[in-house]
């Protein structure tokens, strides 16, 4: 079993390593998308700052908590796709009858999917929430909190990704729904909860997993609370697995695409 | 003149076409206002009647206008066509024939943009009605001025990211840039009124590019007067005549750089 997960690891790292090295061949982007991607989360600021003049409190946060919200949202983000870099693309995979080049090799389908690509403007992503939380002044055990809720909240969406792109194995032509479904994950994750009401709320905690995935860690992280803490652990867990069936059992609809393919 | 005519002509049949997809499309355009109305009738619910001079009506009316100009006018050439045709070599195709590359591409934008705004204008008004109700002070008559200003608006912002895609004949991906211009524009004109910034701040979004695209159409629909209307307008065409400059400017300084190789 340690052998196994240590192959995997390897895996993971060889092709972290491959990927990021081949987009480093192209300088000028490599620098430009993650600098300009730091940037563009931090352009937010401006905008809570302005809004933070009218009150000193927006749905139950103040500024501070913003940026934590906003922190763990791009880092948890970041830490998904730089790590599940190709989880954005298992639709087309799926309708192009691109999966054969995965399915050829001996390594489990659907982790040699996701982790096979990396976004580098995902890098900028994770490195942001981390000059936030220098910004905030954040202590040793902030630090570590919000780490392990970068690696949780990045496999919930990640996973909540598998779920919603799988759906491409019994539905067709669902392309616009999956992009609406990712951005709408996104979009709520950086307000705050307090300015939504209950039926947004009842779905940002079961169709959209956006209240695992940040509201209650910047909630946790506010004020710790293990039960809170165990929930997102064991949503992740869940998710997980439900990703895991989903995806493996719409496999069996597969068609292959013929196509003949090579990867470096 | 005719055979733009032509292209814009053909890109609109075209888009006829997918008009599903551009229905699936607004999704995002209603998520950005429906977050946006719980934000401001959270902060009007704290008991202010008016927010740097303006009520709930007028806050939710600009938002609008603003995501109509920046989402509903996206396209295929301003969301990066433009560097997808420069990196694959496609833009040689277009080289070789008796039309200007830049309008050309604005044929094929205006094509695809009425399609958009067919649906993207009922669109907008369904839902501000719905959400938030009438625009206090409306005055029906302005609207020929109000589609001017929006009109513009659009153009700038057209020959700008027209501007942003070029650079593709020096950056192998210019993506990033096109979310620092995109956002730009989002933050400081699109969600709220420049008003709400510290002053130094508007002052400044006032003569930007951002009053151009975004804070001037939204402010004379909002709060029209013909003063600030004369004063749009000429920031309008003082940027319209400068991003057309370096649209061009930019254009025959990269396509000088063109290699393509034979296929």
């Amino acid at each position: 079993m340690l052998t196994v997960v240590k192959n995997y690891i390897k895996l993971l790292y060889k092709y972290k390593v491959l990927n990021i090295s081949a987009s480093m061949e192209y300088k000028v982007s490599f620098i430009l998308q993650i600098v300009l991607m730091i940037l563009n989360n931090a352009s937010f600021l401006i905008v809570w700052g302005a809004l933070f003049t009218v009150n000193k409190s927006i749905g139950g946060y103040e500024f501070k908590d913003v940026m934590l919200l906003w922190a763990i949202s791009s880092s948890s983000f970041g830490f998904c796709y730089v790590l599940f870099g190709n989880g954005r693309k298992v639709m087309s995979l799926i309708i192009n009858g691109e999966l054969d080049v995965y399915l050829l090799q001996p390594k489990n389908l659907l982790f040699n999917v996701l982790v096979s690509e990396t976004s580098i403007s995902a890098i900028g992503d994770i490195l942001y929430g981390y000059i936030i939380l220098i910004i905030l002044g954040a202590d040793i055990k902030l630090w570590a909190m919000f780490s392990l809720f970068v690696v949780v909240s990045g496999i919930i969406m990640a996973m909540f990704g598998v779920i919603i792109h799988s759906l491409t194995f019994y539905l067709n032509n669902i392309k616009e729904f999956i992009n609406n479904m990712e951005m709408l994950a996104v979009s709520f994750s950086i307000y705050p909860e307090g300015i939504f009401g209950g039926f947004v709320k009842l779905l940002l905690y079961t169709v959209i997993p956006t209240g695992f995935m940040v509201y209650i860690p910047v909630s946790v992280m506010r004020q710790f609370d293990m039960g809170l803490f165990l929930e997102v652990i064991a949503f992740a867990v869940f998710e997980t697995i439900a990703a895991i069936v989903i995806f493996n059992s719409g496999l069996k609809r597969y068609g292959s695409g013929n196509m003949m393919n090579m990867r470096g | 003149m005719k055979k733009y005519f032509r292209v814009a002509k053909m890109m609109l049949i075209n888009n006829l076409q997918y008009i599903w997809d551009i229905v699936l499309g607004s999704i995002h355009f209603l998520v950005i206002i429906f977050i946006f109305v719980n934000l401001w009738q959270y902060l009007y619910g704290s008991g202010k009647a008016m927010i740097s001079g303006y009520d709930i009506s007028q806050m939710v009316w600009y938002l609008i206008v603003g995501e109509l100009i920046v989402i509903g006018t996206r396209t295929t050439v301003t969301k990066g066509g433009i560097s997808d045709e420069v990196k694959s070599g496609n833009i040689s195709y277009i080289l070789s024939k008796p039309i200007n590359y830049i309008w050309y591409q604005f044929s094929n934008f205006i094509g695809e943009v009425i399609v958009k705004l067919m649906f993207y204008i009922p669109l907008s008004l369904a839902v501000g009605l719905i959400m938030i109700g009438e625009l206090r002070n409306f005055n029906f008559a302005y609207i020929p001025f109000m589609i001017i200003v929006i009109a513009l608006g659009i153009i700038v912002d057209f020959f700008l990211r027209v501007t942003v895609g070029l650079l593709a004949f020096w950056i192998e991906d210019t993506s990033p840039l096109f979310w620092m211009y995109g956002k730009f524009i989002l933050m400081f004109g699109v969600f709220f009124p420049a008003e709400l910034f510290p002053k130094a701040v508007a002052d400044i979004v006032k003569v930007s590019p951002v009053a151009a695209i975004v804070y001037g159409p939204g402010k004379i629909v909002i709060d029209f007067s013909f003063e600030t209307f004369l004063s749009i307008v000429s920031i309008q065409i003082i940027y319209l005549l400068l991003s057309i400059a370096l649209a061009f400017w930019v254009y025959q300084k990269g396509v000088k750089k063109l290699n393509v190789n034979g296929g």
